[in-house]
This record gives structure tokens, C-alpha cells and sequence, in this order.
């Protein structure tokens, strides 16, 4: 808030110095644009295709057009409802979840003072650098029907369950699953911000006589929201996507697992596999760029009404 | 700020878009004007077809100017590390017989179809490749594909080619009358539900198998699977400890029924191939029924490990872990060899089913041109010539002499001293989809009539009599995808005995009515029907 006033009352040429003394920095981000450029916008005329027929010989622009075709098979079929439901819903309870737990461990670790912090931090952090591959063997490990850590220990002598048959447990695996990779990168974010925060608040606050509960209730979290609000923001554009990795390898791609496994990508995976079709696929990226696009526009609206100066734009 | 960064990325979006467009464009029109030049030389020598070759290779190598021919085909372990030395021994045949350079391009099956849609679609060079993993029908669908008989190329420079395949086998290679591919020599039929076992363990359990053998020259045990439950509840027996067996999920409906999954899949397909052009639902078939029966019984009775379901161990692997004891394969000559070498130790053969020649059997992974080639006539000739130099196709399949095989004298060939499958800088073991491996040099260990006893085999199994029927299902895209997503739901289920098909087979019917079987079945119908009155098949 404080800097928003600052800027506002800043002379046109204090102004100018400001674009001068920045210069340097836009200079330092210029690698980062260009990647942009090159990944994210030069294949943006690709879109066509997504409503092609697209034949090599007659190149992309010379295709036929196909109309709405390409996006017929994404919703003409009972999956849709499935794969969109287990994606929106996945994708609220991963936001959530990971929210609650990431700020908390955050906080947790800004308190500490042990010299072991360090420590902490690496090894929460070591998951996410895990492939999904590697992922998905550590929790057959546990879940393995046959071999498995959770069938011969937890459940020995009693029935050993067939992990990968039964549908009911996978949407609580999952979000354990996700949590316990992500954690350690989503809680980097809000540790360090919250590092950055003027400790002669905290002194105040101590010798005021507040407690330590009341200290993260009443400055640290405050003080977070405009980056929880950021952070979310972010997570409810993506929230069409999912991770790929995550419900396709950790299940081990079981058939029987596929009702509350399936999401768009996985689904788009599967088809393509077979169909080797380019043009649908396309339309899938460009249904999921649309719907995720307005997803956060309409939540930087809401945001908006709420707390204007934490809006993203 | 901000709305300077929001000006900036606009404009960005502008330059990418222009980007875009300006080189896709360029790319497209330059392959357009070759093509127009080779079609003139073609046509104005196309009269005698041998001296037109011979001219061709002469033009070549007077102007010193050696095209090359890029080929590309995948392995199961990646580019192997002799590429470019062996694309050297080639050239130095191609060169000599045709005037041109040839360039390999070897890439992994996890990898293939994904790098060659890229290429094919990218305009990348690339002149002759197999079209296995990426699909043929799909390739033809987009138009990936040279027609081989424009201007009679295949009649004027691949006459060893039209020798090397009966009429019918290169038809098969047909849609709507013209020819995309060039099959490759292998088997073609596949003995089906063969179930391979290690001789030691049958010798554990004193199972007599010697005796079985209907002549002492025979490599196949024929039985049924009653028999083989026997053996396989004592095996269970002895080493509980042990998976009694398994079996590849993806190739159960494939290679344990006499049926036909015309089309590609399995969503209508021949349930009397021999005799019928009736398409019908497989799921409901008393062989899938019965199949399914089978194997919960087997898995009731313990012969499954639980972990079945997720298991992507292959299964010679496991049984050369020592923890699996019998699985299924695909027969065929040479079969006991092969399966003996991937287990490590001698294993007999059985075989459960008849030998079948499937509809597809000639057009799964047929060889075909880049409808992007600059020079088909070279490419034409090249894959004329790995069709019948020995040489040339021995490289092709094996490598160059004394660096990856040498004589044994007896003659087979065998790895030079100091080389084994792990350090040779090419040992692809892919030779099923190598041209002609028939008139390659015969590794050890194979028996030197291997290839005779191969055409018999071929000429004697049952074909189905949809043979060379190629469907494009793209008018019927959706529901393939939904029924693919249905069926994939309960395959490994039932096809590794999991569930009850009693209960469970009605339950996924109902399902796969619904995503649109009847429809599916009905659209496929039309397409044979249509094939076969065309090819006066009744």
C-alpha cells in the first residue's frame, strides 16, 4: 500500500531517473523474455491447426479447414464429464491443500533457529526434484500388492488389499502424493517473503506482550496475503491442467484405476497414443489455454471486488 | 509499468506470429517444384524398365554427384554407437551399384513415432522409413506417404521388389487402389496362444516332453490348454514361491484367439476369419469368453502374481530373474532358439492355437517414401536394392564384417572376438523390420533352412480372408476414443483373470454400447464390405 502512494505522487522526472535506474534490470530479465518469445508465443499461430484437417502435403496454412470438428471428440464422449470433473476437482483440492500446508511449513520453518533449518528445507524440497517415474516407483514400493510396505506390515495377516484395483483409496493418495512432492517447493515462495518481513514488527509486537500465536495471526499472515492471493491466482489458471506425471505414472497406468485417475491430459495421452491425430490435440491445448485464460481473468475480477490492491492486473 | 510490459508482450505476439507464418510458408512451396523434374525423367525412359535403372545409376554417378537417401527405422536401444561408420559401408555398395549415398537415422521405439511424426511433418529430410509404431494407416491418412506407382516408379526401378512379394502381398499395401508400402520379409503368420517354459523346470517336475514331438525335426509341442493347466498347477506346486505365469496384457487378444481384429482394433472384429467377413463384437464371442473363464480359473488357482496388473517386466526378463515360470508367445520358426536366448536357457514350446495369417500381416509395418522426397527415384532404387544385394542387406541387418560379425565357417556368423550384444556398435536385433533379412547371413545359433522352413510357414497357415483390408476410422475418431478409454478400464482385469468375466464382461458390454459400439461395428462392416466388393472377394 505504502509504495502504491509513493509512486503516485512521484514527480515526471523522478519518474524518469526511476526507467533509468531500471534499465539494468530489464536487461537481466531479457534471456527470460526471450525464451518466452521462442517457447510461448512464436508457435501461437499453431492454433490453427486446432481447426484443420491438417494433411502434411498441403503444409499447416494449406489445410483444409475442418470447422469444430477437432474439438467434437473431447466432448461427445461420457468421458467428458469424467475427465473434466476429476481435473476441476483434483485441481481445487491440490490449491487448498497445498495452501494450508505450504504457509504452515513456511511459517514453521521461519520460527525455527536450530542450525538443522537448512536441513529441513533440502529435505522437504527433495521430492520435487523427483521425476514422476521414480515417484511413481516409491509409492509402489508401499502399495505393491504382492511386495508391497503397507500389505506386509500395516495389514499383515489381515486382507491384503489390491491397491491398484480398488478405486476408493486413489483420490486420497493422490492429494498425499502431491502434497508430499510439492510441499517443499510451494512453501519456498512464502518462507522467503516472509523472511523479508521487517522483524521490528515482531519486536514490537513482543514487547507488547503478544505470543507467538498471536504474532503469526496477527503480522504474518496479514502480512502474506497479497502473495497467497498471487500464488492462488496463479494455481486457478492452471487449474484445466493437470500434472501429467503425477496421474498417469503414479497409478502405474492401471485400466481399472481410470474413472478416478483420468484427467484431460492423461485422456488426450491416451487418445493420441492410439490416434496419432496432431489436430486434436491441438484442440485440446487450445480448449485448456481458453477455459484457463478466462479462469483467471474472472479470478483477478473477484479478486478485485474483494482486495483491489492485491489484484494481479 | 505494467502496461508497458502488456505493450511489450503484444508485441511479441505480433513477431511470433509473423514468424510463424513466413517460415511454415516458405517450407511448403520449395518441395513442389522437384518433384515436376524427376517425373519427366521417369516418363521419357519408362519404357524398358532394367536399362532405365541402369541409366538412372549411370546419370548419377557420370555427374560425380552422389544424392543421399536418408533411411530411418527404430531399435529398442536407442542409436547405437556404429551409425555413421555402418551409413559408410552402405554407401560404399549403394555408390558402386547406383550412385548414392545412403544416411541411417536409427532411433528407439519409446522415441520413434513421436521424432517421425515431427520429421514427417516438419519437412525434415528424410526419404525411406519404416512405418512401424507411427502407424501406417495413420501415415496414409495424413499424407505422409508417396504413392510408389506414380509415374511407374515402382515398375521402372524396383522390378527385384515386385519379384521378392507375391501380387497380393504388396496389394495389401493398397487404400483406395494406391500403393504406399513395401512389406518387410518375416513372418507372417504367427502360431497363436504359444506358452514357453524352461526345460529345467519341466525336468523338475518329470514332465515328459521329449516324447511329444510329432517328428524329431519339430521345434512346437501342439497341445491344449487342459494340458498346459497340468503342467502349470505343478509348477505351482514346486515353486510357490515363483509367479507360475504371465503374460504381456497388450498382446492377449492378439496372440491367444483365432480371431481377427480387421481395422486395427478390437472393437468389431472377425470372430471366423477363415471362413466369415462377418464383423462382430468381440466381447461377447465365445472365444473371449472363454479366454477370460480360463484365466480367472488361473488366477483363482494362484498362478497370477497379485502384482500382474502393473507389471511391465518383460517376460523373458523375469523368467531369467528366476522369478517367473511359464509365458505366452507368439510362435513360429526359429521360435524355441529365440526364446531361449531372451530366457538364457533352453526352453520348450508350446503351442495351444493354429498358425494364422492375419488381414494386417502385410501392411503393419510396411517400408514407404516421404511423399517430402526430392530424389524417389534413388530412394526407389536404394530400397530395390535392400531388398535383393545380400551384402547390402547383411550390413543393413548386422554391420560391418569383422567389427561386428565374422564367419564361422560353417556358414552362420557370430560376434568377432571380444564382442557381445551389450559392446557392439550395432547389434539392433530388429531384423523382422529390416527389408529382407532372408537373404541376410544367418547368425549362430539359427539353422541355416531357417528361411525355407519361414516361407513354408507362411505358405501353409490359414489366412484370414480379409487379407490387406486397411480401414481409416477417421470419420468415427470420437467414438474410438471412448471406446478405447472403456475397454482400457477392465483389459488387464479380465484378460489376466482379476475379475469374474461373468460378471464383469456384461458390465463393460453395457458401457461400450453406450460410448457407441453398434455404431462403430456398423461403420467397419460398411468398409469391408465395400474392400471387398472392390476386390471380388464374396
Amino acid at each position: 500500500m505504502a509504495k502504491k502512494v509513493y509512486k503516485e505522487q512521484m514527480s515526471p522526472a523522478k519518474k524518469k531517473s526511476l526507467m533509468k535506474r531500471s534499465i539494468p534490470i530489464y536487461i537481466m530479465a531479457l534471456p527470460g523474455l526471450i525464451y518466452l518469445f521462442i517457447n510461448n508465443y512464436m508457435p501461437m499461430p499453431g492454433i490453427v491447426l486446432a481447426f484443420k484437417n491438417y494433411k502434411a502435403k498441403d503444409g499447416i496454412y494449406g489445410s483444409a479447414w475442418a470447422g469444430f470438428k477437432n474439438f467434437k471428440y473431447l466432448f461427445s464422449t461420457q468421458d467428458a464429464f469424467v475427465i473434466t470433473r476429476n481435473t476441476i476437482c483434483y485441481n481445487l483440492v491440490f490449491i487448498v491443500v497445498n495452501l494450508i500446508f505450504a504457509v504452515g511449513v513456511a511459517i514453521i520453518l521461519s520460527e525455527l533457529t536450530s542450525k538443522a533449518k537448512k536441513l529441513y528445507q533440502s529435505v522437504i524440497l527433495l521430492p520435487y526434484l523427483l521425476s514422476a517415474v521414480i515417484v511413481s516407483y516409491l509409492v509402489f514400493a508401499f502399495l505393491s500388492p504382492e511386495n508391497g510396505f503397507v500389505n506386509n506390515t500395516i495389514l499383515r495377516g489381515r486382507d491384503p488389499i489390491s491397491w491398484y484395483q480398488e478405486k476408493k483409496y486413489w483420490p486420497f493418495i493422490l492429494v498425499f502424493v502431491n502434497l508430499w512432492k510439492g510441499i517443499g517447493y510451494n512453501c519456498i515462495i512464502y518462507l522467503s517473503t516472509i523472511i523479508g518481513f521487517d522483524r521490528g514488527l515482531y519486536e514490537a509486537a513482543a514487547i507488547d506482550g503478544a505470543t507467538k500465536w498471536q504474532q503469526i495471526t496477527k503480522i504474518t499472515l496479514p502480512l502474506l496475503r497479497p502473495t497467497v492471493i498471487m500464488l492462488t491466482l496463479m494455481a486457478v489458471g492452471r487449474i484445466f491442467y493437470s500434472d501429467f506425471g503425477l496421474f498417469y505414472q503414479v497409478p502405474q497406468n492401471s485400466g481399472a484405476l481410470l474413472s478416478v485417475t483420468n484427467t484431460i491430459d492423461t485422456y488426450v495421452y491416451r487418445g493420441l497414443l492410439e490416434l496419432g491425430d496432431i489436430t486434436m490435440s491441438a484442440a485440446a491445448g487450445v480448449y485448456q489455454s481458453l477455459v484457463g485464460f478466462v479462469l483467471v481473468l474472472a479470478a483477478n475480477l473477484a479478486v478485485k471486488k474483494i482486495d483491489p490492491e492485491s489484484a494481479l492486473f | 509499468m505494467k502496461r508497458k510490459l502488456a505493450l511489450l508482450l503484444a508485441g511479441m505476439m505480433v513477431v511470433g506470429t509473423l514468424a510463424g507464418c513466413g517460415s511454415k510458408g516458405e517450407e511448403a512451396a520449395a518441395p513442389a517444384a522437384e518433384p515436376a523434374e524427376q517425373a519427366e525423367v521417369v516418363d521419357a525412359e519408362a519404357a524398358d524398365d532394367g536399362t532405365a535403372a541402369a541409366e538412372a545409376a549411370e546419370e548419377r554417378k557420370a555427374s560425380g554427384n552422389y544424392p543421399k537417401v536418408v533411411i530411418a527405422y527404430m531399435n529398442f536401444a536407442g542409436t547405437p554407437k556404429g551409425i555413421e561408420r555402418i551409413s559408410q559401408k552402405m554407401s560404399e555398395i549403394t555408390e558402386e551399384k547406383i550412385g548414392v549415398d545412403v544416411e541411417l537415422q536409427i532411433m528407439d521405439a519409446a522415441s520413434y513415432a513421436q521424432n517421425m511424426n515431427l520429421m514427417l511433418a516438419s519437412g525434415e529430410q528424410v526419404d525411406l522409413f519404416n512405418t512401424v509404431s507411427v502407424g501406417f494407416m495413420p501415415c496414409v491418412n495424413k499424407g505422409y506417404l508417396m504413392d510408389l506407382e506414380e509415374d511407374d516408379l515402382l515398375q521402372t526401378y524396383g522390378q527385384d521388389i515386385i519379384a521378392a512379394f507375391k501380387p497380393l502381398e504388396l496389394n495389401a499395401n493398397r487404400v483406395n487402389g494406391t500403393l504406399y508400402g513395401i512389406p518387410v520379409k518375416k513372418d507372417d503368420a504367427a502360431g497363436q496362444f504359444g506358452i514357453s517354459i524352461p526345460a529345467s523346470l519341466l525336468d523338475e517336475i518329470g514332465y515328459d516332453y521329449a516324447s511329444m514331438y510329432k517328428s524329431e525335426d519339430d521345434e512346437i509341442i501342439y497341445t491344449d490348454l487342459d494340458e498346459i493347466e497340468g503342467i502349470l498347477s505343478q509348477l505351482h506346486e514346486a515353486h510357490p514361491e515363483k509367479t507360475t505365469f504371465y503374460m504381456d496384457v497388450s498382446s492377449v487378444v492378439t496372440q491367444c484367439l483365432l480371431i481377427d481384429m480387421v481395422g486395427g482394433d478390437p472393437f468389431g472384429v472377425l470372430n471366423d476369419p477363415i471362413n466369415s467377413l462377418e464383423v462382430t463384437d468381440l466381447f461377447t464371442g465365445d472365444q473371449y469368453m472363454d479366454l477370460c473363464r480360463r484365466m480367472y480359473k488361473w488366477n483363482q488357482m494362484g498362478f497370477f502374481s497379485k502384482d500382474a496388473l502393473t507389471e511391465t517386466l518383460a517376460t523373458t526378463v523375469q523368467v531369467k530373474a528366476g522369478s517367473l515360470c511359464a509365458y505366452k508367445t507368439a510362435t513360429k520358426p526359429g521360435i524355441r532358439q529365440q526364446e531361449s536366448n531372451l530366457c538364457g536357457e533352453p526352453v520348450i514350446i508350446f503351442q495351444c492355437g493354429p498358425d494364422f495369417k492375419k488381414s494386417n500381416t502385410y501392411n503393419t509395418m510396411p517400408w514407404a517414401i516421404n511423399q517430402n522426397c526430392e530424389d524417389p527415384v534413388a530412394a526407389m532404387q536404394v530400397l530395390n536394392l535392400l531388398y535383393s544385394d545380400p551384402d547390402l542387406a547383411t550390413i543393413f541387418c548386422w554391420g560391418e564384417e569383422g567389427k561386428e560379425w565374422v564367419e564361422t565357417g560353417d556358414g552362420h556368423i557370430t560376434f568377432p572376438e571380444g564382442v557381445d550384444a551389450q559392446n557392439s556398435e550395432y547389434f539392433n536385433n530388429v531384423n523382422w523390420e529390416l527389408c529382407n533379412q532372408f537373404i541376410a547371413k544367418i547368425w549362430e545359433g539359427e539353422k541355416l533352412d531357417i528361411w525355407e522352413k519361414m516361407q513354408k510357414f507362411n505358405d501353409e497357415a490359414q489366412a484370414s480372408k480379409a487379407m490387406g483390408f486397411t480401414w481409416d476410422n477417421s470419420d468415427v475418431s470420437a467414438e474410438y476414443t471412448a471406446l478405447a478409454n472403456v475397454y482400457a478400464e477392465y483389459q488387464a482385469q479380465l484378460e489376466l483373470g482379476f475379475v469374474d468375466p461373468d460378471v464383469v464382461v456384461p458390465e463393460m458390454e453395457e458401457r461400450l454400447k453406450a460410448a457407441g459400439l453398434d455404431d462403430y461395428i456398423a461403420a467397419k462392416q460398411a468398409a469391408l464390405d465395400a474392400w471387398a466388393e472392390a476386390n471380388g472377394i464374396e
